[in-house]
């Protein structure tokens, strides 16, 4: 086996950009200090430029993840508890619009960033990326691999990095960030397991997910484990048998957090049939931005369950 | 699910799970592993990184020179991570249906970290097979073997040995032996080419 040094430093370089990106975000979140800063004024148009250079991505996730600091503190989380324990069961609904943000105008003289983060249609552009950064990846990885190189293990090595890596993230970071909902496996004293699923009540305090960002986590979360069925069918039937293992893996690591992700959505809806029904009307057909829907119409909408 | 638990100290923020966090619990438990004591780290705070990691290292490490070719008799680097998956997952599978009060996850994070023993056998075995062949480098490597197979076995019945009723311990201990025992079969007869 010898991994290239190509190889290695491919490696590399992604595990550096992986570790890079979570300590900018976590750093930032430790600090409770909000700066006023000349940057931050021009957050507004670098929201949307996020693709085109990495020194803006850092600069805008810091400024990003502190103001992401700020709201979500006094937030409530609902719960739905897994194997049978039913206790505060949450319908999160649909995901709500952006706030009506010429509310706060008159009222906060000091929150030009906070109205800059609300009006942005993509709030945090670094999870945004790595979400789809280390699927996308891996998939065409998986794909390329007989042309990048012939060694079929720095293959399977680099292509099952890749899955962890968005495994976690999308477990431990995007989630939260993206859409607001967590979900853990918890032992308690006597040994019984117990899994948890938590979707964040928007409240007037915090922001709600952006449509954006919902629609692009939902669409990722979806349609990269159809992509390694398919892979998985395609293997079988050409007898490419010893991939067979790596594609299990990317389809058990990627249907988990979708299926874990699902529950969480769920809440106390049990007909999943109805969530996929209003999931499929929202994306398909989305009209005019609810931005000129005032607040307590929405409000009546979300179903608070306590 | 790769990891469990949410620290109950997270009262409702939406902040990122740190990643230094998952890290150190990883460390942590290869520390449990390789002084085994009886507490409850391991299974508790199961996470499934750490067997991971192992069974990648092992399966690399069990690679011959030329990886593509069908004419070595070595396990290829699929079949070591088939034999470590599936052979967890039988195991635990055997364990619940035996009456063990272990969840599916944590039985599969004992048996993944106790791989850790083994694999710094394979370690040294590679060590050891660069100097000359003879029997005193096969005594050698043999005795390393068998010592860390010991380490193994016992840094897992420590583990899961309670969570089985009495009556029945050495029938799930028995089947981890075996999956010990062919692991460090294909470590110890590796020549590499």
């Amino acid at each position: 086996m010898e991994l290239d040094r190509a190889q290695i430093s491919l490696l590399v370089l992604l595990a550096k950009l992986g570790l890079l990106a979570q300590t900018l975000m976590f750093s930032q979140v430790k600090a409770a200090i909000r700066h006023q800063e000349a940057v931050l004024t021009s957050q507004g148009s670098s929201h949307l430029n996020w693709a085109l250079s990495f020194s803006t991505l850092a600069a805008t996730a810091a400024a990003a993840a502190r103001r992401a600091s700020q709201p979500f503190r006094s937030e409530r989380w609902s719960r739905r508890l897994g194997c049978g324990l039913q206790g505060l069961s949450p319908a999160f609904g649909v995901p709500q619009a952006l706030v009506d943000d010429t509310e706060d105008v008159s009222l906060d003289f000091g929150n030009e960033e906070e109205l800059a983060f609300r009006k942005a249609k993509i709030r945090h552009p670094v999870a945004t990326f790595f979400h789809l950064f280390f699927r996308v990846s891996a998939i065409i990885t998986y794909m390329g691999c007989d042309w990048f190189s012939r060694s079929f293990v720095g293959c399977f090595v680099t292509v099952l990095l890749l899955l962890s890596f968005d495994f976690w993230s999308v477990k431990n970071v995007t989630g939260r960030l993206m859409v607001g909902l967590r979900w853990w496996n918890q032992i308690d004293e006597d040994g019984k397991s117990h899994w948890i699923f938590e979707a964040r009540k928007a409240s007037p305090n915090t922001v709600a997910a952006t449509e954006a960002e919902a629609r692009v986590f939902w669409l990722g979360l979806i349609i990269c484990p159809m992509i390694w069925i398919v892979f998985f069918f395609s293997s079988l039937f050409s007898l490419k048998l010893k991939w067979l293992a790596l594609v299990i893996a990317g389809i058990s690591l990627q249907a988990a957090n979708l299926y874990g992700y699902v529950l969480c959505k769920m809440g106390g809806e049990s007909d999943i049939s109805k969530i996929t029904a209003s999931f499929l009307s929202q994306t398909v057909f989305q009209t005019a931005c609810p931005r000129d829907f005032q607040k307590p119409g929405l409000e009546g909408l979300e179903i608070h369950k306590y | 699910m790769a990891e469990a638990a949410e620290s109950p100290g997270d009262p409702g923020t939406a902040t990122p799970r740190p990643l230094m966090r998952d890290l150190k619990a990883v460390g942590k438990k290869f520390m449990h592993v390789l002084y085994p004591r009886k507490s409850n780290t391991l299974l508790r705070d199961w996470d499934l990184w750490g067997p991971l990691i192992l069974c990648v290292t092992l399966a690399l490490m069990l690679q011959r020179g030329s990886v593509d070719s069908e004419k070595d008799g070595g396990p290829q680097f699929a079949e070591v991570f088939v034999i470590v998956w599936f052979g967890a997952v039988t195991i635990t599978l055997n364990s619940k249906l035996l009456g063990g009060n272990i969840s599916f996850f944590q039985s599969l994070c004992v048996l993944g970290y106790c791989i850790l023993p083994l694999t710094v056998a394979m370690l040294v075995c590679r060590l050891v097979l660069l100097t000359e062949p003879g029997p005193i480098n096969f005594m050698v490597r043999l005795f390393v073997v068998i010592v860390m197979f010991a380490w193994s076995i016992v840094a897992s019945t420590a583990f899961l040995a309670d969570s089985q009723p009495p009556n029945r311990k050495a029938l799930a201990v028995y089947p981890v032996f075996l999956f010990y025992f062919v692991i460090s079969w294909m470590i110890l007869t590796f020549t590499p080419q």
